[in-house]
């Protein structure tokens, strides 16, 4: 049933809210239909069984545009798959030139506040990503209605394989072995830095040789470690729960943003408060040559800097993209279909 | 290389597929046993355009449709013609059999003439 299943997917997810279950309800119901015609089978439905019958059916953005033959959308079916590529490519384009605008700013000044840094990154982000996204709307919508639709099939000719039909996207499935990898990982990582993070340093020479102190700053044990451990602590808890629930509901994915609301406060700290860097660590291990302590310095804040602003805006953009489907995934719909 | 032969084919084809499904409506029939009617009767309908069609068809207030849990089988559901549908339908089949006739004329006309 697994092509089945991406075929009335692959449909349904280019049909409006409000139809797509009952829709996908009754695609299934049909091709099953089909299905034991053919086979004079009721269930276990071969993939050969399965490619025939899809195949009659034809593709699957084609068949969405059949369900959809009225114009009431901006973008139809047979440019959206198109559309959502440039979408995405300039939306990709803004992030970049965001992030590296704001990344060369960063490095150019020295008193830079977060909130400033931010502000600009999203300002050129939504800049180019609003106006790239107009415009391409614009045109794409311009194309649907202005071009008919015999001298517009950009793939309508190339032969459809029912095989080809991507995986159904399952939100709140888990994949086990990833949840296990990631607590293994955070139960280490807390452990190494709780044990050895004071033993993170260099060595220097000076006739003999000595051990530097640590490398990470009192503020980064005082204040961000604590932060970081109480962050992957609840990482490990939020993994062992759905780890014992066995896929995403929708206390979990709250829990799940409100720890990415902890990343972005601990992000936020880490770019406006005290380095994470003991520079006299730095000192003591270039005592011999203390032009290069500057450097180091400047290089590896300002490295750290920018890490942390990418980690910053991508979280940002994660949170966004979770609000989103989590806003989707849990809205109401009325049942118009039975469960099949 | 589109043959316009049997593109002109389609459309005249494409032209009639309303009033099969109408007529074919009267008692109730879910999506596949429907195209398998039309199939028995000679008119070939593909199951990707039946099935839009349907939802169009009641969309525009001609057809109700149900889901029905019939004993042991799977939920369908099952199209029938509602009173308005059975009006549109009294009035294509009269503009039908016009046309009918009428274009039996035009032809026979042209078969006299040459």
């Amino acid at each position: 049933m697994e092509l089945i299943n991406r075929y009335v997917y692959q449909v349904g997810r280019r049909l409006p809210q409000r139809t797509r279950a009952d829709v996908e309800q009754e695609l299934r119901s049909l091709l099953l239909d089909a299905l034991e015609e053919r086979t004079g089978r009721a269930a276990e439905f071969t993939e050969d069984e399965q490619v025939a019958v899809l195949a009659e059916f034809g593709p699957p953005e084609k068949m969405a545009d059949k369900y959809r033959p009225q114009p009431h959308y901006v973008i139809g079916p047979k440019v959206f798959d198109l559309y959502l590529l440039v979408v995405s490519v300039i939306a990709g384009a803004g992030l970049l030139v965001g992030v590296i605008t704001t990344a060369v700013s960063l490095l150019a000044s020295d008193e830079v506040s977060v909130l400033e840094l931010l502000l600009r990154a999203v300002t050129i982000f939504m800049n180019i990503a609003l106006s790239g996204v107009g415009s391409a709307t614009l045109t794409f919508a311009l194309l649907e209605r202005l071009i008919p639709d015999e001298e517009f099939k950009l793939d309508d000719d190339k032969p459809w394989n029912p095989r080809d039909l991507p995986a159904v996207e399952v939100r709140d499935e888990i994949k086990r072995a990833n949840l296990i990898a990631e607590i293994a990982f955070m139960a280490l990582l807390i452990m190494g830095l709780l044990a050895f993070g004071e033993r993170i340093s260099g060595v220097y020479y000076d006739g003999t040789w000595h051990a530097t102190p640590t490398f990470l700053s009192a503020t980064f044990f005082s204040v961000y470690l604590p932060l970081c451990v109480a962050r992957w602590g609840l990482t490990i808890l939020l993994n062992l729960a759905l780890l014992r629930q066995g896929r995403w509901q929708l206390g979990t994915r709250i829990a799940d943003l409100l720890f990415h609301g902890l990343d972005i406060y601990i992000l936020g700290r880490l770019l406006s408060g005290p380095s994470v860097v003991n520079v006299d660590a730095l000192r003591v291990a270039f005592i011999n040559a203390p032009e290069v302590t500057d450097i180091m310095t400047r290089l590896l804040d300002s490295g750290l800097k920018i890490g942390f602003l990418i980690a910053l805006i991508v979280t940002l953009v994660e949170v966004a993209t979770r609000v989103y489907w989590l806003i989707r995934d849990y809205r109401v719909t009325p049942a118009t279909a039975p469960i099949l | 290389m589109n043959d316009p032969t049997a593109n002109l084919i389609s459309e005249l084809r494409r032209g009639t597929l309303v009033l099969s499904v109408l007529s074919q409506l009267k008692e109730e029939a879910y999506g596949y046993a429907l195209k398998e009617r039309l199939t028995e009767r000679g008119v070939e309908i593909d199951q990707g355009t039946l099935y839009p069609l349907l939802r169009r068809l009641e969309e525009q207030g001609l057809l109700q449709s149900e889901w029905t849990l019939g004993g042991e089988s799977r939920p369908r559901r099952y199209y029938q013609l509602n009173p308005t549908g059975q009006t549109v339908l009294d009035t294509l089949t009269q503009e039908w059999n016009s046309l009918v006739a009428a274009m039996h004329r035009l032809l026979s006309e042209q078969e006299e003439k040459s």
